[in-house]
């Protein structure tokens, strides 16, 4: 890729670092202007997710959501596909996996087992229905896809009302899971999901990168004329790695619901497909890197989390941080000028030592 | 039946023509930003942010709309602007750029919410103007179609007259075509000595104005206050409408109509006492988009396979 031209450093590198220090440098700026307590507020946000050990596997815990999403929407942007079901699929997941959790009548181990398998089937049929509009119908499914979010939003509401609601609670939301479908607890709260994901990324990552079928994705995404001149089937290969992010972010929403919560809340609507963009952003879809990308998020999650409960300044301070990231690292203009001067450097030392 | 006579109504149709104003405001901000080859997929996050600027700027003021109301257009339009800059000076996909200004606009408009008010829900709070009501004299003592007509939103008004002079400043004038020509063929366009860049940061003011108007509207108009996430989805919605209409505003107001009785319907109390539960029916908006987008993707796609071009 163009990135590596900047001389002996990947370039694309310095532009991620550069990114993440200015999105970091606008959020300092903005808490020193709203807040009355700036010095504590920045130290909050900055340095208490490492301040103690439950905070630290508060951050791991929070990386489980965000690596099975941005590890999905990493195989969605390998194919250069703006599927945004990403966010419905992890709420459908989780509704189904709910669904199961809550009729009681299985074993241990296989009623987790019954639940993981319809979140993966909810989420990868979700996934699949902008998918197959975009082939068979040629609709553009950045708007299908967020049009259906909506849609599988309130369904699902509807579905918990009617028929998972405890009548026993007064707010609306589903019986208690039956322990048999719940997923173990590791240690603090980092449940069984992690193993699950880190399986899926090691998983993903041969495939992409080891496999004649991930090589038929990153040639799609990266160059589709080429794909089909050289025979392969440009539709087949794109439908495959959206229905595989489907069932990564369906298996994902599944795991969340039964090891991070007890019962499913009415109107509640995850994000955290909105934050793989993000993570597969910073990622550039590599899923050996998706951990890096869901670790930076998670870090600003907590310390901004932690931040608005000891201070004046409110948590939704990293969607600002999130907007500037995404934007600068998908910019390829950005620090351009700077990558330039740096290649003419490397050229004309090049040179002078050529000439010795 | 009472159904029948409930969508008859006056009350139905005057509703109709309110909920398809901020629908119809953000189609012409996508128009206008496809047109010129930028596709600004931040609408729903522009709307958003200007919707929220317009509440806290007018409670600042003293309960002015009118400073609520330029504050707002001020944010729209340098939001847009910045959507260009990074896409035409920083090489960032625009796509990619839009769903960043959604995400974004989600999280400020909170975040800013309670800087202003306290409070994250909503700001009724703060004291804030509302943009005037126009009652049309001579229509609005017609009978029935007065009572429909009349009475709306001064920004109700401007934007079905934006749908005609949309028309004619985008296939009429020299802008317009200067407009189009950026997105389709920039080379020819440069080539008689117009700056592209100019003619499309030109372009993206116009679609912040329009999606900030969109916003104003919801936050100064459709209602008193602002409410987080209040848009819904509106910007998206209106983004279908655009590509729906073929990116022609009369088509497009047709389209933008579509959708302004799906969603008229969803909300009508008549409709909420049938005894069909109301998420389904809030379905209903979101579920027409796509079925008249599959529909009208399927069409154009045969279409062109029968001149036999673009065969992807």
């Amino acid at each position: 890729m163009k990135a590596k031209k900047g001389g002996s450093v990947d370039f694309s590198v310095i532009r991620l670092v550069a990114a993440l220090l200015l999105a970091v440098l606008i959020a300092v700026v903005i808490i020193l202007i709203v807040s009355d307590m700036p010095g504590e507020a920045i130290g909050k946000f900055l340095a208490s997710p490492l301040s103690n050990a439950r905070y630290v596997s508060n951050v791991i815990e929070l990386m489980i959501p965000l690596m099975f999403t941005g590890l999905a929407a990493s195989l969605m942007f390998s194919v250069k596909v703006f599927n945004l079901t990403i966010e419905g699929g992890f709420f459908a997941g989780g509704f189904a996996a709910a669904a199961v959790a809550c009729t009681p009548g299985l074993p241990m181990g296989a009623h987790s087992a019954a639940a993981l398998a319809a979140g993966l089937v909810a989420g990868a049929l979700v996934v699949f229905i902008p998918a197959v509009l975009k082939s068979a119908f040629d609709a553009n499914e950045v708007v299908s896809s967020l049009m259906l979010n909506y849609v599988v939003f309130k369904v699902g509401d509807y579905f918990l009302k009617a028929f998972l609601r405890d009548p026993a609670v007064t707010h609306v939301t589903s019986f208690e899971y039956a322990q048999t479908a719940r997923l173990p607890v590791l240690f603090g709260n980092v449940y069984l999901g992690i193993v699950f994901i880190i399986i899926l990324l090691v998983a993903a990552w041969f495939l992409l990168f080891r496999t004649r079928w991930g090589f038929q994705i990153r040639v799609t995404g990266q160059n589709p004329l080429l794909a089909k001149a050289s025979g392969m089937n440009v539709i087949k290969v794109t439908l495959l790695a959206q229905v595989l992010a489907g069932a990564v972010v369906g298996l994902g929403g599944a795991s969340y619901i039964l090891g991070a919560t007890q019962r499913f809340t009415w109107g509640w609507r995850p994000g955290y497909g909105w934050d793989g963009l993000v993570v597969a952003i910073i990622a550039r879809n590599n899923p050996a890197l998706v951990p890096m990308g869901a670790l930076i998020l998670a870090y600003l999650r907590v310390g901004s989390d932690i931040m608005s409960r000891t201070t004046d300044v409110q948590n939704e301070v990293v969607a600002i941080i999130q907007g500037v990231i995404i934007v600068l690292v998908a910019s390829v203009g950005f620090l351009d000028g700077f990558r330039r001067k740096m290649v003419v450097k490397s050229a004309l030392r090049a040179e002078t030592e050529a000439a010795k | 039946m009472n159904l029948v006579q409930a969508f008859l109504s006056i009350s139905f149709l005057f509703s109709i023509i309110r909920v398809t104003t901020p629908i119809l405001y953000g189609s012409m901000s996508s128009i206008v930003s496809e047109d010129c080859g930028i596709p600004n997929i931040g609408i729903e996050g522009i709307m958003l942010m200007s919707a929220l600027v317009g509440v806290v700027a007018s409670s600042a003021a003293g309960t002015s709309a009118l400073a609520g109301f330029l504050c707002a257009v001020a944010m729209g339009v340098s939001m847009a602007l910045l959507l260009g800059f990074l896409v035409m000076k920083l090489q960032c996909d625009p796509t990619i750029a839009g769903i960043a200004f959604n995400l974004t606009g989600a999280g400020a408009s909170i975040f800013f919410l309670f800087l202003a008010s306290g409070e994250k829900g909503n700001s009724s709070s703060l004291q804030s103007g509302v943009l005037p009501t126009v009652h049309i004299p001579v229509i609005k003592d017609i009978p029935v179609v007065g009572s429909i007509l009349s009475g709306h939103n001064l920004l109700t008004y401007v934007v079905f007259l934006m749908v005609p002079v949309l028309s004619y400043v985008l296939y009429k004038t020299r802008f317009g075509i200067h407009m189009r020509s950026a997105g389709e063929s920039p080379e020819a366009l440069a080539s008689v000595g117009v700056s592209v860049t100019w003619v499309k940061y030109a372009a993206m003011a116009l679609s912040g104005l329009f999606a900030a108007l969109g916003g104003a509207y919801m936050s100064m108009g459709y209602v008193s206050y602002f409410v987080r996430d209040m848009t819904a989805g509106r910007g998206f919605i209106a983004i279908a409408a655009s590509s729906l209409g073929n990116r022609r505003p009369g088509p497009v107001l047709l389209a933008c109509v579509l959708f302004g009785v799906a969603d008229a319907f969803a909300s009508n109390t008549a409709t909420q006492s049938m005894g069909i539960p109301p998420e389904l029916v809030g379905c209903i908006p979101y579920v027409i988009t796509i079925v008249a987008l599959v529909i009208y993707s399927y069409r154009r796609k045969k279409q062109r396979q029968r001149l036999g071009v673009g065969a992807s």
